[in-house]
């Protein structure tokens, strides 16, 4: 076990430094380099004086060094200094990441919380009408593009109804509902159809026969035994929601105006500021990392199997 | 039980509905769609603008009828280069499996994959520039990687299967055994898959163009519409919904595709389940 878990974590830094190569070379597809960005505000800069600022931050230096160097300092907390704010750029994600956490886990919670009951009322339901008006509205909920909602939601409830303020003053709870619901729908929708398909599945399995013939009541054998079997596969959906969540919501914040890290990836990509932009793909890939490694090795803990036939795995 | 005939009748038919309206597009569309007439600006849907106009005066009907060419058949080309790309490369992976290429095949897709959702796209768009073209080379860079996955799992599980075998031991070349008998195992799952996917496919291209990564104004694609009229929402809803109910129609065509055509290719996943009731 031990040994598994070990080698899970060891798995991992490959990609990580995969991670971390890819985005440090894609910025130097960019067109312009710090030295360009230092000097944009001061207008028409002169060759020499940008090449002086060049060789003053090493940007003479070798593609690879110049890579180890910023590892190193990646690595040592200092991910470097806005273009625009001149803050460092950690400060500036973390100050972000509340909000995106935020509605990452609330409209989990929220998908979760509708699609569990909703999931297991079509299996039952199979093939009856309530199943196919579920399923047709899970399926419309799944091809919803998410800024389409967000500004049906808009028209609705705030044009229309005036029910809701599109922009509440940020921190405030209500700023956040129409944002969770958008976000909610298409998760909703998705875990909706698995969890009926998952459902359906293990109803087919010997040991529900089995508990209904020693008349054990339905309702135990769906609460105790299937939904136990179908969490450990839910464990790790959820973790993969969790990650497009977090790189997934910049269209969301960017609508309803969200200080989330999604909407600082926008900003950064629009003011070609650069080092905010490596640091939002790296730390939010990083997060995804781990939460899919907790999830792993969550799952091994739950079901000894996944780590004892792992060596088999490909 | 629906015959196959019927099944495969219902996966094709939305999506060539919807490939004979790309292609009809600018044709069939009853006004010039780039043509701006300001003082018909913002007229409300009505007999001679079926959908309304925007703000410069242009039908918005017709730009996005000339916008399902952009949209849909770009998304749909990509998803085929990305599933080409992708299967060639978990083939080859997988036929040569441990061989220096295939681990770096394999990282590569491991790295690819450890990008949360849409950021890798995001980025790369982001950094090359806006345009159609950055755009869906980002999709590309970064929708690649679970073909590989799949078809490289897929090659392995039967690469040592006693027919592979026997046809080595007859004298088959790698690419005959490759092309031969791998390929069209590991094709199944991968067209499933792909069919699968064109609608998040066209819903990650619109959504980059909502961004102002893809398209640019004028181009009439659907994402850069709603998004240009988005602050039209309370005077003019029309400008925002129509393309938005265009882009709706369009990915639910796809899915129910998708969802028909794993029907076909995998039928007893879903015969069994008909067959019995929990009553």
């Amino acid at each position: 076990m031990k040994k598994f878990l070990l080698r899970q974590c060891l798995a991992v830094l490959p990609i990580l430094l995969g991670v971390t190569l890819i985005t440090f070379f894609l910025l130097q597809l960019a067109a312009e380099d710090a030295a360009d960005m230092l000097y944009r505000q001061y207008g028409a800069v002169s060759e020499a004086v940008k090449a002086q600022t060049r060789a003053q931050l090493g940007l003479d230096r070798p593609l690879y060094v110049q890579y180890f160097s910023w590892l190193l300092h990646l690595l040592s907390g200092n991910a470097g200094y806005s273009y625009i704010s001149g803050l460092p750029v950690s400060s500036i994600f973390w100050e972000r990441l509340p909000t995106t956490l935020f509605l990452a886990a609330a409209s989990l919670l929220a998908a979760l919380c509708i699609s569990l009951p909703a999931g297991f009322y079509c299996a039952l339901r199979h093939n009856k009408k309530a199943d196919y008006l579920l399923q047709l509205f899970s399926f419309g909920g799944s091809s919803m593009p998410g800024f389409l909602l967000a500004l049906l939601l808009i028209y609705f409830f705030s044009v229309r109804l005036q029910a809701a303020a599109v922009l509440s003053s940020s921190g405030s709870l209500t700023a956040f509902v129409l944002p969770v619901i958008t976000l909610t729908v298409p998760i909703a929708a998705k875990y909706t159809r698995y969890i009926r398909g998952e459902v359906l599945r293990e109803l087919q399995q010997p040991y529900v026969y089995g508990a209904l013939l020693r008349g054990i009541p339905k309702n135990i054998i769906l609460k105790q035994y299937v939904l136990h079997a179908i969490s450990l596969n839910m464990l790790t959906v959820t973790a993969m929601s969790a990650g497009s969540l977090l790189g997934g919501t910049a269209i969301i914040e960017s609508i309803f105006m969200l200080d989330g890290i999604g909407r600082l990836t926008v900003e950064a990509i629009v003011m070609k500021d650069y080092p905010v932009l490596q640091a939002c793909v790296i730390w939010s890939t990083l997060i995804f990392i781990l939460v899919n490694l907790a999830a792993e090795l969550l799952c091994s803990r739950l079901d000894p199997r996944n780590s004892i036939f792992s060596q088999e795995r490909l | 039980m629906i015959s196959q005939k019927t099944t495969f009748l219902r996966a094709i038919l939305p999506v060539l509905l919807l490939l004979a309206l790309s292609a009809a597009g600018t044709w069939a569309a009853p006004h010039d769609p780039f043509h701006q007439q300001l003082q018909q600006a913002l007229l409300p849907p009505g007999d001679e603008y079926i959908c309304g106009t925007d703000r410069y005066g242009r039908c918005v009907f017709c730009r996005v009828l000339a916008g399902a060419p952009l949209s849909v058949l770009t998304a749909l080309s990509l998803t085929i280069a990305a599933s080409l790309i992708g299967t060639t490369a978990g083939i080859y992976g997988g036929y040569y499996h441990g061989s220096v290429a295939d681990k770096f095949l394999l990282h590569l897709t491991n790295i690819v994959l450890a990008f949360p959702g849409m950021m890798l796209a995001l980025a790369i768009a982001g950094i090359a520039g806006g345009g159609m073209l950055t755009a869906a080379a980002a999709l590309l860079c970064s929708s690649w990687a679970p073909y590989a996955r799949l078809a490289r799992r897929q090659v392995i599980t039967i690469r040592h299967a006693p027919y592979i075998e026997a046809a080595r031991l007859c004298g088959c070349t790698d690419t005959e055994i490759l092309f031969r008998y791998l390929l069209p195992i590991a094709v199944k799952p991968v067209l499933i898959m792909a069919a699968a996917n064109i609608g998040t496919m066209l819903l990650a291209l619109a959504g980059l163009s909502f961004l102002g990564l893809g398209a640019q104004p004028p181009a009439a694609e659907w994402g850069s519409m709603i998004s240009s009229s988005r602050s039209l929402l309370q005077v003019a809803p029309w400008t925002v919904f129509t393309p938005g109910c265009a882009l709706f129609i369009a990915v639910c065509c796809f899915n129910f595709s998708g969802n028909a055509l794993h029907d076909l290719l995998e039928p007893e996943h879903n015969n069994f389940l008909k067959e019995r009731t929990y009553d």
